[in-house]
């Protein structure tokens, strides 16, 4: 604005000097050549006409130029925001290269690892994620994972597709697949290993197909939103939807996303607080209810499964301080109930473009549970597995990080060992 | 006599000017539009709101985060005095949040404290953020904490 407000002020300037140049230039132009030109005034007065037309040309080149010059001034400013346009679509990818050595042997396909072979480059996952605002309070989102298993086969998965609706900070609805609110990582975290400052999830979190124990995704409906709670800043997370199959049947998709073996739906119920008075503090609890049938060449009886959760979790610029814990309550219709606890814990601090961490992982899968000892995964799961794990992160631009981490395993039937993973992670 | 009492005068008004220069030239003003039925925010829902965790207003209006643009005194002040970030910590926070499916993108980004209050001005919902030496009546300042830009104790007072 103040470059328009200047540039029309010169312009009445720009006239009246150069009024004025016409004026005396003409005047000083008559004093000096009219003892010349006496006697020829019709040839003088022709210059003056010739010199007259060639100064408003002049001046009418420099208006068009000023004009010019406050159109040009006007574009530059931003025009005014045009509405909303529907759909509004965002594309993000996440990847991630690495290699990784350990002296584990004895490792079957389906082990407690993902790497069945002594040191590997592997590709991670390849993450296409896609945001669409549909409408004001509608949009959706979904993430295309590829990535290879063991077999080196490459594969590709819906990993999310949500249909979100959010009316209001109370009362949001998400549809599809999602990710459990079941705890702190497997809500904040979701497929791109960019995100985390170590180079996986904590052992009993991985993904229900690379060998995790937990329910991850679940296919249904998540209703969630604030309560109002004043400071403490309350969230509701109420889910609802097929839960997990469980069955020895290879290559099955432990995620109902199509077909349920139950009539009865797993149920997830959550409470989350950010209290005003502790910036970067959040506590959590929750509980996770399923109906379980297992499919087993010998007959098992079906489960009520209880996922007990709670987690304390802070960040501030520098510092990250995550633990979490779970009990797994599965109690056999007729029978009795089995406890798997599981925990992990990792603190990390930034310096710069380096972040060392550490972390401590937890679990034990009761072998006298089934669901553990003989359906999840082979049984592979069932017993103790625990370790530390320290790593150093280093942010070598905004959107590619280098990582290393040393891992210490020790998982009950194999012999214990020490890993070394490498990752270059990168986001767009 | 006269030139004495006119010598202090003139010494006051010079001191006076010389303590708002120091003090209130270069607070942030958080403005929205006009008409917008919002004049005063605590400091936890401005954080909430410019991290994208309040979605909306009293008022129903979806808010629409503006951000100055990279290099920017404003935004640099913003960031740590707001976000409690840096650039990098910024990218990857809008980034997560994009994935977490909280906001679609990261807030826009405009180059001038005169774009910044065109687009406000003109954008039911929009809030941003200006030098007060910027402030004009096209856009509504907010308080904060019931404070307002040259009070004492105001949250986005210059360093």
């Amino acid at each position: 604005m103040k470059k328009t407000r200047r540039q029309s002020n010169l312009k009445p300037m720009a006239l009246l000097t150069l009024g004025t140049s016409i004026a005396f230039g003409g005047l000083a132009k008559a004093q000096t050549t009219s003892p010349a030109v006496d006697g020829a005034d019709g040839n003088l007065l022709k210059q003056l006409l010739q010199r007259v037309d060639s100064q408003e040309a002049e001046i009418q080149s420099l208006r068009t130029q000023l004009a010019g010059r406050a159109t040009a001034s006007a574009d530059s400013l931003p025009a005014m925001p045009d509405p909303p346009k529907y759909p509004s679509i965002q594309f993000h990818g996440f990847g991630d290269i690495d290699y990784a050595a350990d002296n584990r042997h004895g490792l079957s396909e389906s082990g407690v690892t993902e790497i069945g072979s002594k040191n590997t480059f592997f590709l991670g996952e390849f993450d296409l994620f896609t945001s669409v605002q549909l409408a004001e309070d509608f949009s959706m989102l979904s993430e295309l994972v590829f990535s290879a298993g063991a077999n080196n086969e490459m594969g590709m998965d819906i990993e999310r597709l949500e249909l979100q609706w959010n009316p209001n900070a109370y009362f949001n609805v998400d549809a599809g697949r999602f990710h459990t609110a079941l705890g702190y990582y497997n809500t904040a975290y979701h497929h791109g290993t960019w995100f985390q400052n170590a180079v996986g999830r904590p052992s009993f979190l991985n993904f229900e197909d690379s060998g995790g124990i937990m329910p991850d995704h679940m296919v249904g409906i998540s209703i969630n939103g604030e309560i109002p709670s004043g400071s403490l800043n309350l969230y509701y997370y109420f889910e609802v939807g097929n839960g997990l199959d469980y069955t020895t049947t290879p290559n099955y998709n432990a995620v109902q996303q199509v077909v349920s073996f139950s009539d009865s739906k797993a149920v997830n119920v959550a409470v989350v607080a950010k209290p005003d008075w502790a910036p970067g503090l959040q506590i959590g609890a929750g509980t996770y209810y399923d109906y379980i049938m297992p499919m087993a060449a010998a007959p098992l009886p079906s489960f009520n499964q209880f996922i007990f959760n709670g987690h304390i979790v802070y960040h501030n610029a520098n510092w990250e301080f995550l633990t979490e814990g779970f009990l797994i309550d599965d109690i056999a219709v007729g029978g009795g109930a089995h406890y798997s606890p599981a925990f992990y814990s990792q603190l990390s601090r930034k310096f710069g473009k380096l972040r060392p961490y550490v972390r401590v992982t937890y679990y034990n899968a009761s072998l006298r549970d089934p669901l553990y000892s003989v359906v999840w995964n082979d049984g592979a799961n069932g017993g103790l597995h625990y370790g530390p794990s320290l790593g150093l992160r280093y942010d070598f631009s905004t959107f590619v990080a280098l990582k290393a981490q040393y891992d210490y395993l020790i998982d009950e039937g194999v012999n214990d060992a020490s890993r070394l993973t490498l990752q270059a992670a990168f986001t767009f | 006599m006269p030139k004495l009492i006119l010598y202090w005068i003139l010494a006051g008004l010079f001191t006076l000017n010389l303590a708002r220069a120091g003090t209130d030239t270069n607070d942030i003003v958080i403005i929205v539009g006009k008409n917008r039925a919002l004049d005063s925010v605590t400091s936890a829902e401005l954080q909430k709101i410019f991290r994208a965790e309040k979605r909306k207003g009293s008022d129903g209006l979806r808010y629409v985060i503006v951000m100055r643009e990279t290099g920017a005194e404003e935004r640099a002040r913003i960031l740590s005095q707001l976000y409690g970030m840096g650039e990098d910590d910024y990218a990857k926070y809008f980034l997560q949040a994009a994935f977490a499916g909280l906001v679609q993108a990261a807030p826009k980004e405009l180059s001038s404290g005169g774009a910044m209050r065109q687009f406000v001005a003109g954008t039911p919902g929009a809030i941003g953020y200006l030098n007060v030496s910027e402030l004009d009546d096209s856009v509504k300042p907010l308080k904060i904490d019931g404070k307002a830009a040259g009070d004492p104790d105001y949250k986005l007072k210059a360093k």
